[in-house]
């Protein structure tokens, strides 16, 4: 029996296990696939209070080698449910705790285009950090209008030869500062108004066509696109033991709870206004705190 | 077994016989940082691979070759002959299920 089982061992959830440990409490993160979320994909962090810069990898193995040295027991295992009882149950057993903080984050949106998946490692990327030097002196296109997308144009544009920016809109949702900065750029061309419909080639991805919003269309010739659209919940799982919204983010009653007792939600699951990294953790210290005053009451 | 860097040199001459397994990563790459232990891991576990990494930004040509746009790739070999590539992060599991 734990006294709190977390679900997800990004920043949310790590933040979460540190609060809970230093409180004394048996703690157990379960995780799907490796420690940090999204952030170990950022290039660099800048905007998180007291650190000046820091890569998102450096960051996640800091608060991750925070957290072991503290004890914290991780287990890489998939959580298949959680049940009334907080039980959780994983691909690989079944554990018990007082009260589960459910730190799931969130992945990638997809344009969900016909062979997108196939596409992926061929041409489709979603983390320009990571692949921007396989396109080195080509042409390419980012689609999105936010942080990430702008960023990313930013990024590419030092790298190749040309690079689109393609948004549904003709406004952005990103800061001025990178809008402003991207516009100097002199081999970026803006698309406005459309949107990728369809994606061409054999063996890797040899151009894009794009709609306008007036219905016209475009063929346009990349060897990369870069989908930058934002994130989307992974909470399918929980559906039948916590309130989702109609975008699949955990409803919450006010900061951490669910409409479950016992059962909290922490970091980009939730339904919220601002998902950072300083949201993120605010969630997780905020969970782990309530979490606790609430078994011993 | 232990995971083993070679360079663009010696990538055919290692895969060129036997069951291969090849890391393909760059250091700059968090989810490529996230993967090393991972394979170091399945590398214990599996005896039947060789197990090696490659830095592809100096091996542009395997990079080419392979049609590498992704990190990080896994490249699975069989004398020689690639047999599958996995892109982006894995888990032991499922690797080792690639693998089987």
């Amino acid at each position: 029996m734990y006294d709190i089982i977390i679900v997800g061992a990004g920043p949310a959830g790590l933040t979460a296990a540190l609060y809970a440990l230093r409180a004394n409490k048996k703690v157990l993160v379960l995780e799907a696939k490796s420690y940090g979320g999204q952030i170990i994909n950022a290039n660099k962090v800048e905007n998180y209070p007291g650190i000046k810069s820091i890569s998102g990898f450096d960051y996640a193995t800091n608060l991750y080698n925070q957290v072991k040295e503290l004890g914290c027991e991780i287990k890489y295992e998939t959580v298949e449910r959680v049940e009334e009882n907080k039980n959780v149950v994983t691909n690989k057993g079944s554990y018990n705790a007082k009260a589960v903080i459910l730190a799931t984050g969130a992945e990638n949106r997809k344009l969900n285009i016909d062979k997108e998946r196939d596409f992926v490692g061929r041409g489709i990327s979603y983390c320009a950090t990571c692949d921007a030097n396989f396109y080195k002196n080509k042409t390419v296109a980012v689609t999105g209008g936010g942080n990430t997308a702008i960023e990313d144009a930013i990024y590419l544009s030092d790298i190749c030869d040309k690079v689109y920016l393609i948004h549904r809109r003709d406004e952005f949702r990103a800061e001025k500062k990178y809008v402003e900065e991207l516009k100097t750029k002199s081999n970026i061309e803006f698309v406005l108004n459309a949107n990728v419909v369809n994606l061409n080639g054999n063996s890797k991805l040899e151009s894009i066509i794009i709609k306008y919003n007036d219905d016209n269309e475009k063929e346009i010739k990349v060897d990369g696109l870069f989908i930058a659209i934002g994130q989307e919940p992974k909470n399918e799982i929980f559906k039948n033991i916590v309130e989702l919204d109609k975008l699949g983010y955990i409803v919450a009653l006010d900061d951490v709870h669910t409409n479950k007792k016992g059962i909290y939600v922490a970091g980009d699951a939730r339904v919220k206004s601002l998902r950072q990294l300083t949201t993120a953790v605010a969630d997780g210290s905020i969970a782990a705190t309530t979490a606790i005053k609430e078994m011993e009451n | 077994m232990e995971v083993i860097e070679i360079n663009e040199k010696e990538f055919e001459e290692k895969t060129k016989k036997g069951k291969v397994f090849v890391d393909c990563f760059a250091t700059w790459c968090g989810p490529c940082k996230m993967l090393s232990p991972v394979i170091d891991e399945v590398a214990k576990e599996v005896e039947d691979y060789n197990f090696y990494k490659l830095d592809v930004d100096d091996a542009q040509e395997v990079a080419e070759k392979y049609g590498i746009m992704s990190i990080p790739t896994m490249l699975i070999f069989d004398d020689g002959k690639l047999k599958e590539t996995l892109v982006g992060f894995r888990t032991k599991d499922e690797i080792k299920e690639v693998l089987k």
